[in-house]
């Protein structure tokens, strides 16, 4: 369970985050809202203790986290963000990266799953032998997200994932994170489907948090 | 072996003349570059000059300590440019990128005692135009390997995020940004190779077959010469973007914005 206590964050002297406080259960599904420069992506990267917190504190379970579990906390979730990076090699392979990873090591990326969230997301198996420089942005997009969710990761943080796609692949990356009921979800978005899609709104307006009931 | 004909310095002002055609094609386009063009042919006919001073005088002391302490002012002054043209920051930057490039010279001087014996390296007229010719080529691709590094991870910090979330080491979540850098800064260098002879004659070969040197005497020199610089301005760019990776992080794995220069 994340929490964020009276979280306040302050850059330049700014309050990018005002005294915020939200609990995330297992398998609960939140919208994070509001207009750009409110906060939505400081809220997520403090989760991540990316963004330290000038006020209050994160709580994984009750407890504080403290600097010194950055890499044991940060690996209890999965973010996404807006697109990716330009990656040498095919789409498998891109698939395949996050298990070169020292610490994944022990773990081997399994075809069937690949295979089946790439369906999931309407994308041509066809596609997997392919460079990844040559597919288009909403392409490398969905890859992007079916890299993240090949590994057993209890929490979602999601910033803006589907802006670049198109509506069919942008419901499809919805469906897939609401089906889902045994991952939490903090996705930040400006789109309204994801409460469509039983998305719980949550709004953030200048540092304030408000939860609709 | 016969000297090359000396240009005088008369004739050298006569055939300066010339610059008059691309003065006359930017008028007649409108463009403003002529007082750029007439100041910099200044600037580099006055450090060619002060150079060629300096050089002289190197040539005629021909002491080892005074070769290695003109190799290292040339690695201070490579170093110095690549930071000013990728805007970092002296002060954060200068002690990471510094030893990648003492480390890659002194590579590059191992090899070079592959081929010539250590009197004949360490001599003024070997060392100091052969490490010239590689710190001076090596300038490009490391501009552009820093540049292209840092600005990938300043606008795509998302995707390191991401990495590390999936368990990647702060090393194995940089390494995707490594990569496209190093390709960019040192992959369009194999097509160049690929086009020497054909396309360019090589300058370092003209030099030499211009000093008297037979044509084959010359082309080994720019066969190694081109190996060494290719193995050079990869093994620097690599070593740049490694040891200025190690700076660039606050604890909490945030890229430190005063790696960067102010831009105004």
């Amino acid at each position: 369970m994340l929490e964020f206590h009276d979280v306040t964050v302050r850059r330049a002297g700014r309050v990018i985050l005002d005294r915020v406080s939200l609990t995330v259960a297992p398998g609960e599904h939140l919208a994070l809202t509001g207009p750009s420069g409110g906060g939505k992506s400081t809220l997520l990267k403090a989760a991540l203790l990316f963004e330290p917190v000038d006020e209050g504190a994160i709580l994984w379970d009750g407890v504080e986290v403290t600097p010194a579990e950055l890499t044991a906390h940060r690996s209890r979730f999965l973010y996404i963000g807006q697109k990716p990076l330009p990656f040498d090699g095919t789409a498998a392979e891109y698939l395949d990266l996050p298990f070169t990873f020292a610490a994944n090591r022990h773990l081997q990326a399994d075809r069937t799953e690949q295979d089946r969230l790439m369906e999931a997301v309407g994308l041509d198996q066809a596609l997997r032998k392919n460079p990844f420089i040559r597919l288009s942005g909403g392409e490398q997009q969905r890859l992007t997200i079916i890299q993240g969710l090949q590994l057993a990761r209890g929490f979602c943080l999601l910033d803006e994932i589907t802006s670049s796609l198109d509506p069919d692949s942008m419901r499809s990356v919805i469906r897939l994170f609401a089906d889902d009921s045994a991952r939490a979800v903090l996705a930040v978005t400006h789109n309204r489907e994801w409460l469509d899609a039983g998305f719980t709104e949550v709004r953030l307006e200048s540092g304030t948090l408000w939860r609709h009931a | 072996m016969n000297e090359t004909m000396a240009i005088t310095i008369p004739s050298l002002v006569m055939f300066s003349a010339i610059l008059v055609l691309p003065v006359l094609i930017f008028r007649h386009l409108g463009l403003r570059l002529t007082r750029d063009l007439l100041i910099s042919m200044a600037r580099m006919a006055v450090q060619l000059a002060l150079v060629a001073v300096y050089l002289e005088y190197i040539f005629r002391l021909d002491m080892l300590l005074v070769n290695v302490a003109w190799v290292l002012v040339m690695i201070v002054v490579a170093t110095g440019s690549i930071l000013r043209q990728s805007l970092l920051s002296w002060r954060k930057c200068l002690w990471a990128v510094l030893p990648a490039h003492l480390l890659t010279s002194l590579l590059i001087l191992l090899c070079f005692l592959l081929v010539f014996d250590f009197a004949t390296i360490t001599s003024a007229r070997y060392l100091v135009p052969l490490m010239g010719m590689v710190l001076g080529n090596i300038l490009r691709s490391n501009v552009v390997a820093l540049d292209r590094f840092f600005s990938e991870l300043r606008a795509s910090e998302e995707v390191r995020i991401q990495y590390l979330t999936l368990g990647a080491s702060g090393t194995e979540a940089v390494r995707p940004f490594l990569r496209n850098a190093l390709r960019a800064a040192v992959g369009p260098q194999i097509g160049t190779v690929a086009t020497m002879g054909i396309v360019s004659l090589p300058g370092m070969m003209t030099g030499q077959i211009l000093g008297g040197s037979s044509p084959a005497v010359a082309i080994v020199y720019q066969i190694m010469i081109m190996i060494a610089i290719f193995t050079a301005a990869t093994v620097s760019s690599f070593l740049a973007m490694h040891f200025a990776r190690k700076a660039a992080f606050d604890p909490f794995g945030r890229l430190d914005e005063d790696i960067f220069l102010q831009r105004p």
